[in-house]
């Protein structure tokens, strides 16, 4: 007497089984998608608008429709957030800039004068230019952030959000290369001066 | 004061079992804990009701609102740590115990439920700028399965170690009323709870150095050791 099966044959296909790291990078993915739609979510969004002790004055006086609010609210925290890192860096690596060129400048005084104004006076034209290099370099990293800050800003959805921070990232990228060149050219030129000086 | 919240929406991952057994392990470590029971559920509450001794005390929050009187109630009377367990629902007061949290402890099982579950627990934490870590709770002992779902949880953030094994003693414990390292003092659940504490105290470190005591200090040491 034969047992009866109670498990279809090997023979039978078996369905695939996924496995754990590919269903949760899908799970992943999903749900960084729907950020905005779960934010839409009744029961989410007002886990969002807890009713904390003490709530803002004025919040709930907001135009736009509550269940964005926090979504939008994380992505303007964001990008003021990126604004305020790279105005600090930018501040820093100006006042960076500009001492070196304090330096090159007061290096040069600080030698024993023997009356040659002619490399001097090139030295501080390459000094100069240095300089307003160095705050172009800034007025255009200025300006592509606010305009980055403002793009941000009139983002409706999550994947415009995240096309723009990709932009962003890529643009300020090529920008900092050719700053970068541009600045070393013209502190070579300063040093050059100066040595010859 | 340190706060600790476990956290996820996934019902059954041992969120409560977790809570009871790291906090009897801290407090058999000298640390003045308390438990913060954020769950109508009321398993840690009974559990207490079973429990002889009067530590740690569990206090219950029913309303996001109390959350931060009752913390700042308990850091005025010295406690130490606060361990708080919520809900299986992605509710007001579980995002309230996010919010004051030093570190999130979202506990997952190897199992795809447990881990798309953990994910929106995740990035509420993320959000709110709070820490947080997965413990991979109730797996098998090895296997495949086990390295898949630590795979998982690492790509998503930081996985507590050691991994919490399916074991009898925990479901024991807390039908004595005690924690796992009470119930079976030297058996495995019981060291691996004690060490899971080690690595939660590091973090907790990490995130925010001891104040107080030297004795901390020298516990710090221990569990960076």
């Amino acid at each position: 007497m034969t047992k009866s099966r109670n498990r279809p044959p090997a023979s039978a296909p078996r369905p695939v089984r996924r496995s754990l790291v590919e269903l949760t990078a899908a799970a992943t993915r999903s749900a960084e998608n729907a950020a905005p739609a779960a934010a839409a979510d009744p029961t989410i969004a007002a886990a969002e608008q807890s009713p904390r002790p003490t709530a803002v004055p004025g919040k709930s006086a907001r135009a736009e429709p509550r269940s964005s609010e926090s979504a939008a609210e994380m992505m303007v925290k964001i990008a003021k957030d990126y604004q305020n890192s790279v105005l600090d860096t930018i501040r820093a690596s100006m006042n960076a800039a500009l001492d070196q060129a304090k330096d090159f400048a007061e290096a040069r005084h600080g030698q024993p004068q023997e009356g040659d104004a002619g490399p001097d006076d090139k030295l501080q034209a390459a000094t100069a230019a240095y300089r307003a290099q160095a705050l172009e370099v800034m007025q255009t990293n200025v300006a592509s952030t606010l305009n980055f800050a403002r793009g941000l800003a009139g983002a409706k959805t999550a994947a415009e959000f995240v096309e723009l921070s990709g932009a962003q990232a890529r643009k300020s990228c090529e920008l900092m290369l050719k700053q970068a060149e541009a600045m070393k050219a013209l502190a070579q030129a300063v040093t050059k001066e100066r040595d010859r000086g | 004061m340190y706060v600790l919240a476990l956290v996820t929406q996934k019902g059954g991952s041992g969120k409560s079992t977790l809570a009871v057994g790291l906090a009897v392990a801290a407090m058999e470590n000298g640390e003045r804990v308390a438990l913060v029971e954020a769950d109508p559920q009321g398993t840690i509450w009974r559990w207490k009701e079973r429990r002889g001794s009067a530590y740690p005390r569990v206090d219950r929050v029913t309303d996001p609102a109390y959350l931060e009187p009752v913390l700042a109630r308990l850091e005025a009377e010295g406690i130490w740590l606060v361990i708080i367990d919520t809900a299986a629902t992605s509710n007001a007061l579980a995002l309230a115990a996010v919010r004051t949290s030093d570190l999130c402890l979202i506990p997952a099982r190897p199992s795809p439920a447990d881990i798309e579950a953990a994910i929106p627990t995740l990035l509420a934490a993320r959000r709110n700028n709070r820490r947080f870590a997965f413990v991979l709770n109730q797996t098998p002992a090895r296997g495949g399965r086990l390295s898949e779902a630590a795979t998982s949880l690492n790509s998503l953030g930081h996985l507590a170690l050691p991994y919490v094994v399916q074991r009898n003693d925990h479901q024991d414990a807390l039908g004595a009323g005690l924690g796992v390292t009470e119930y079976a003092r030297g058996d495995k659940a019981a060291d691996e709870i004690r060490q899971l504490w080690r690595w939660v105290l590091n973090k907790l470190a990490e995130g925010k150095p001891f104040e107080g005591s030297a004795g901390h200090d020298q516990i710090a040491k221990q569990a960076a050791g």
